[in-house]
């Protein structure tokens, strides 16, 4: 009878992996805020980048503050190589970096480890 | 506790996992500690709050955010081993602590390597940015004051003294001096420098005293821009790196979940006890942790690069290492590349002095490579140099002009017979001189042909050497050029290239890449002002020579260094670290293929098993040799 339970208990415990990972997560972009000849926006790194998406317009200088609060090494290096961007984040202290997306379209930024990614759309 | 640094944590859990190891492992021959489970409860503890802390908190953010990464696994199967413990150790029942802390041991083990890596990595940047002058001379106001090298600014005029470093790039407006270039061109022999000649930052000055005009400040200098170049180069991405990236994630959960399955199946349908299921779950999770697939491809990349730019290779990106494996033919560009690049007249025929006058007018106004050499035969015959009147020049042919009140050309054989002005006076000379490697141009005056020059461009010393170590690899070698066959034959045997294109015209160069495209993977090799189209149409661009900003923006690879030789390196450089990265790959990919299988008891009916403290150590050998491979690169010939 508890293998019966356990064997339930493994399915609902599956299902419950599957759709917190896998189900759709929210993906809305975050607009940069707009100045008259530059854009600014600031992600916070914890457990991920938030916003997830941040909408930027192309041809104008960018300025993008990290704020790292997660001690996890996966994320202390935020590379973006479409931007040329390779830096180490310090917990609590933000890094901004500046670049001007030259190109339209959505690019991916990642950790130093690949593992967690977001991502960069130019309009 | 967030700033402790991994590798003191490392000390601090290792220290603490001591008596717990020997209880895993000595215990039986000599006696279990005093306490027996609660002292490895007392031990345990601390290792997973202070070791572990970081992984549960990345962890539960990462869960936050509906993300899982390699903490969730580490924070899984190190809670589930623990708390499992805690409950078997009121029950009396048999605990894993040493299991859960010895997972934490070995994985902030991996991480130490890791670390350790990423300096070693770094330290070629060090080093290029340790050449930075910090302070510099400037002259503000008729005052001389020492300013910070932050605080230049462009056009300031900067003073410099025997044996000081040039602190940034400028042009010389006063004085002269010779300087030591070799850290950023490898050039070994000191350049002497006047006024109007470029200085680069970071370079020694030597004898001399002179005063220079900032060009260049900060991040426009040539080393800022060489280290920019190597940063991003350690930092882009290999094209073989985009599989990697989208397994990762979907691979944490995908593996929680099959941990769950592994569960179910040793509990619910093959029916041994809770603690031995719990325990292949737990092996599955920590077996399948992807660190090392993280590093794989970095790390490698790291080390490559790095070491390429202490070789005075420098390689842009992880796709230029694809390119060059490939590559199976290298078409060299002649002037510059395979030569010297400074052209001496070496003969004239007929009239020297009026050859020379009428030559050196015309080409005062040019900008063709051979015009220096003239210009120079003119000055040290002492020859007055006027320029001519109404210049024009056509393109690979020559120039004409207005000298005197009479009309003046020079130019090609070619040139002259497409304006029907007869050579045949010095048709033997001109043979001759041809067979011996030398660049013929003819002078002509009112349609009559009054001399001709000689001119050669000597091969660079290095230039047979390069070569013959090319075909000694493997590959096929071509020159290409805009001079005449036989004096690029003459070349050609001198260096031992395999076949010759001359009298290519400019325009010419991206075509012949095009052609030779359709049967080989081609490298060309030129200096950027001249060959930008044929070095963007290659497989592979190698730029050579590091004075100009061009040759940076075009290349896939530049050589810092003037020597050919650099090619050879530049291209085994490149299979080196492309054959590292695909090793470290598949070792990162064959312990969790391998290993997953074993630790889910696929294999137990033959006894192979992994328990999780062997699983972690599996995992964190798989780190650090991943992270050692790259590091080897660093020692490797090439």
């Amino acid at each position: 009878m508890d293998k019966l339970l356990v064997v339930v208990a493994a399915a609902g415990l599956i299902i419950a992996i599957g759709w917190w990972f896998f189900g759709p997560k929210n993906n809305q972009a975050t607009a940069a805020e707009q100045g008259s000849d530059d854009q600014a926006a600031t992600i916070i790194v914890d457990g991920g980048y938030k916003p997830a998406i941040v909408a930027l317009q192309v041809g104008k200088p960018a300025h993008i503050t990290f704020v790292r609060k997660d001690p996890s090494s996966c994320l202390e290096a935020i590379i973006m190589p479409d931007f040329g961007i390779s830096e180490t984040l310090q917990i609590n202290k933000p890094l901004t970096v500046t670049f001007t997306p030259k190109k339209i379209g959505e690019f991916t930024y990642t950790c130093g480890m690949r593992m967690f990614s977001a991502k960069i759309q130019v309009s | 506790m967030l700033n402790l640094s991994t590798y003191r944590r490392f000390i601090f859990s290792l220290i603490f996992s001591l008596p717990l190891l020997y209880m895993m492992i000595l215990a039986r021959f000599f006696g279990d500690l005093p306490g027996g489970d609660f002292t490895l409860f007392v031990l345990s503890t601390p290792v997973l709050i202070i070791g572990g802390y970081p992984f549960y908190r990345g962890a539960w953010a990462a869960f936050k955010n509906r993300f899982a990464s390699m903490d969730t696994l580490i924070a899984v199967g190190t809670l589930t081993a623990y708390l499992y413990s805690l409950y078997a150790l009121v029950r009396g029942l048999d605990v894993y602590f040493e299991i859960a802390a010895l997972l934490i041991v070995f994985i902030l083990l991996g991480q130490v390597f890791e670390e350790l890596s990423k300096q070693r990595a770094s330290k070629a940047i060090e080093k290029l940015a340790q050449l930075q002058a910090k302070e510099a001379t400037v002259l503000r106001q008729g005052k001389e004051i020492k300013v910070a090298i932050e605080d230049l600014q462009k056009d300031d005029l900067i003073i410099v003294k025997p044996g000081q470093k040039i602190p940034t790039d400028g042009i010389i407006i006063e004085g002269s001096s010779t300087i030591d270039e070799s850290m950023i061109t490898g050039e070994s022999l000191p350049v002497s420098k006047q006024v109007g000649a470029a200085v680069i930052g970071s370079t020694i000055n030597k004898t001399g005293s002179f005063t220079f005009r900032a060009t260049k400040i900060g991040t426009e200098t040539m080393l800022a821009q060489i280290i920019e170049l190597v940063k991003r180069a350690q930092n882009s991405r290999a094209p073989i790196q985009r599989v990697a990236d989208q397994i990762s994630s979907y691979f944490v959960p995908s593996v929680l979940i099959f941990a769950v399955i592994v569960f179910a199946i040793w509990y619910a349908l093959i029916g041994v006890g809770f603690v031995a299921a719990m325990l292949y779950a737990v092996s599955v999770i920590v077996i399948a942790c992807p660190c090392a697939l993280g590093l794989a491809v970095p790390t490698a990349l790291m080390v490559g690069t790095g070491r390429g730019a202490k070789l005075g290779v420098l390689i842009k990106s992880g796709e230029v290492l694809e390119a060059a494996r490939k590559v199976n033919l290298v078409i060299f560009d002649k002037t510059g590349t395979i030569t010297l690049g400074t052209p001496v007249v070496t003969d004239v025929l007929g009239d020297t002095q009026k050859t020379l006058q009428v030559a050196a007018a015309l080409e005062d106004r040019s900008e063709h490579p051979l015009a220096g050499a003239i210009i120079q035969a003119a000055q040290k015959a002492k020859l007055p140099i006027v320029s001519v009147t109404a210049f024009a020049a056509v393109e690979g042919r020559g120039v004409t002009g207005v000298l005197d009140k009479k009309n003046v050309l020079l130019g090609s054989r070619r040139f002259f017979d497409e304006e029907n002005i007869d050579s045949d006076k010095f048709e033997n000379d001109i043979k001759r001189l041809q067979s011996e490697g030398k660049t013929i141009v003819l002078v002509g005056q009112t349609q009559k042909l009054i001399g001709v020059l000689a001119i050669q461009d000597k091969p660079k010393a290095t230039s047979k050497s390069a070569i013959t170590r090319l075909k000694s690899l493997g590959y096929r070698t071509i020159m290409i050029t805009g001079d005449n066959q036989a004096t690029a034959e003459a070349i050609g045997r001198q260096v031992g290239i395999d076949e010759i294109k001359a009298e290519v015209l400019p325009a010419g160069k991206a075509a012949e890449v095009i052609a030779y495209q359709q049967h080989y993977t081609v490298a060309f090799v030129g200096d950027g002002i001249n060959d930008a189209p044929a070095l963007a149409q290659a497989d592979l661009g190698i730029a050579m020579g590091a004075g100009t900003d061009v040759a940076i923006e075009t290349g896939d690879i530049v050589l810092v260094r003037n020597n050919l030789d650099d090619v050879a390196t530049a291209l085994r450089l490149s299979k080196k670290t492309f054959g590292r990265i695909k090793l470290n790959l598949f070792w990162a990919f064959a312990y969790n293929v391998a290993g997953i299988p074993i630790a889910a008891g696929v294999f137990s009916g033959a006894g192979l098993v992994l328990n999780p403290a062997l699983a972690g150590l599996a995992m964190a050998f798989s780190s650090v040799s991943v992270v050692l491979s790259s590091l080897l690169l660093a020692r490797t010939k090439v």
